[in-house]
C-alpha cells in the first residue's frame, strides 16, 4: 500500500494547484465521454452516473467510497441522486480537508488507511475510484505479494458490505509492456508522481476476487482515459503562467510531462481503465 | 538446432545480465560486478522499470521477444536467465 508520504506526493502538491485543471467537481480519474461534444465536467458527471448503476445504488443505499479524492463522487451521490449516507475515506490529508470545505450534505469522511478502517456497520454498495492502483506497491507486485495484498483488499471490502451487496470498482490496468523511451516515460511517472503505485494487471484483479467478489459487468475505456488526460493537460498549459508563478517552475514541467506520458501511455496502449460491477458472494 | 547457433553458458549468461544491468542503470555500473545468477531485482537495487529495461536490452541483442505476462515474473537473474533460455531454446539457440 502507497504510505502516507507517498500519497502526499501523488495529492498533496496544493488544492488550488489541482483545481486548476482538474474539472469542478476534482474528479482525478477516468471520465467518460458519451459524445465528441461532452465537456470534461459532463464526462465526470457521466463517470459517476455510470458507476453509480454499476454499484445498484439509489437514494435509499449506504454508500461507502474508498479512496474518495476530493469528495467528487460524494458530491454526485449525495446532490444528484439523494443518497442520505455516504461515506468516504481517504488517505490524503490535502483531499481530507477539501471534503471537510465542501461541507457535502449527508456525507462522512475519514483520513485513515483502508487497513485500519473500521466502519462498525456495513454498507449497501462500495466504490472505489482510482485508488485501486495504491493497494500494492511495486516492490510487492515485484516480489509476488500483490496477489495476497489484493484478495486481502477485497475482502475487506466484503465485510464492509451487506449480503446482496454490489461494488464498483475503477482502475488503471497495465496493458501492453512499454519498450524503450516509452517505458522510461512510464517509470518516471511511476516513481516521480504515484511512488508506491502501480497499476495492476486484468489477470491479477481477476486472480483475486475470489471467494468474495463476482465479475458482472467489466468495460475498458482506454480511449476516454486518453481524452481525459488530454484535457487535463490542455487546461494544465491554459494555465501555465499562473502555475509557474505560484507553484513554481518545476511543478509545471513536471506535471506537463506526467501528463504528456499519460497520454501517449493511453493512446499507445501501454496502459488501460477498467470498470467493474462486482457483486458480493455468500452471506 | 540452427546451424552456427551456440549455447549460452552460465558464464555467457551472467555476461550478458551484467550488460544488460549496465544498459539499464548505467549510474551504477560498479554494481554489475556483484551480479550473480543468484542476485534478486532488490538486492541489487533496482526498480521495476530498471528490470524491464534489461530484458528489453536482451531483446534486441538476441532478437527474441518476452511475452508481456512472462516480464511481471522477473524476480531476479535466475528468472530472467529462464526465460532467456525458454526463448533462444525456442529459436534453437543464439546465433
Amino acid at each position: 500500500m502507497s504510505n502516507k508520504e507517498d500519497i502526499n506526493v501523488s495529492y498533496g502538491v496544493d488544492n488550488d494547484f489541482f483545481r486548476l485543471w482538474l474539472d469542478e467537481s476534482m474528479a482525478y480519474t477516468c471520465a467518460v465521454f458519451q459524445s465528441e461534444h461532452d465537456s470534461l465536467e459532463q464526462a465526470q458527471r457521466n463517470k459517476h452516473e455510470f458507476l453509480r448503476r454499476a454499484a445498484r445504488i439509489d437514494s435509499d443505499s449506504s454508500v461507502l467510497d474508498i479512496g474518495c479524492g476530493w469528495g467528487a463522487n460524494l458530491d454526485y451521490l449525495t446532490r444528484s441522486v439523494g443518497v442520505r449516507d455516504a461515506v468516504g475515506i481517504t488517505l490524503s490529508s490535502d483531499q481530507y480537508e477539501e471534503i471537510l470545505r465542501r461541507d457535502i450534505p449527508h456525507a462522512q469522511v475519514e483520513c485513515v488507511d483502508y487497513r485500519n478502517y473500521q466502519p462498525g456497520r456495513q454498507f449497501d454498495a462500495v466504490m472505489s475510484i482510482g485508488m485501486f492502483e495504491h493497494v500494492a506497491t511495486p516492490q510487492e507486485t515485484r516480489r509476488g505479494e500483490h496477489i495476497d495484498i489484493y484478495r486481502n483488499y477485497f475482502r475487506r471490502a466484503w465485510e464492509w458490505t451487506k449480503p446482496g451487496a454490489w461494488f464498483a470498482l475503477q482502475t488503471v490496468i497495465g496493458a501492453r509492456m512499454p519498450r524503450g523511451a516509452a517505458l522510461r516515460e512510464i517509470g518516471w511517472v511511476t516513481s516521480s508522481v504515484f511512488p508506491g503505485a502501480i497499476s495492476p494487471r486484468l489477470d491479477a484483479i481477476l486472480d483475486s476476487l475470489s471467494p468474495h467478489w463476482e465479475v458482472m459487468e467489466l468495460t475498458t475505456r482506454r480511449d476516454h482515459y486518453a481524452r481525459t488526460t488530454g484535457e487535463w493537460l490542455r487546461r494544465l498549459e491554459n494555465n501555465e503562467a499562473l502555475i509557474r508563478e505560484r507553484f513554481g517552475a518545476a511543478v509545471f514541467e513536471d506535471y506537463q510531462r506526467y501528463l504528456g506520458a499519460c497520454v501517449m501511455a493511453f493512446e499507445e496502449g501501454y496502459q488501460s481503465l477498467a470498470q467493474f460491477a462486482l457483486r458480493r458472494i455468500g452471506e | 538446432m540452427e546451424q552456427n547457433a551456440i549455447v549460452l553458458d552460465d558464464a555467457g549468461m551472467l555476461e550478458l545480465l551484467k550488460r544488460a544491468f549496465e544498459f539499464a542503470k548505467p549510474d551504477h555500473q560498479a554494481l554489475s560486478a556483484r551480479i550473480t545468477l543468484q542476485s534478486s531485482i532488490d538486492e541489487l537495487g533496482m526498480e521495476s522499470v530498471a528490470a524491464l529495461e534489461m530484458a528489453g536490452f536482451i531483446e534486441e541483442e538476441l532478437d527474441i521477444q518476452f511475452h508481456d505476462n512472462e516480464l511481471t515474473t522477473i524476480r531476479g537473474m535466475d528468472s530472467l536467465a529462464r526465460l532467456i533460455r525458454k526463448h533462444i531454446d525456442g529459436k534453437g539457440g543464439v546465433k
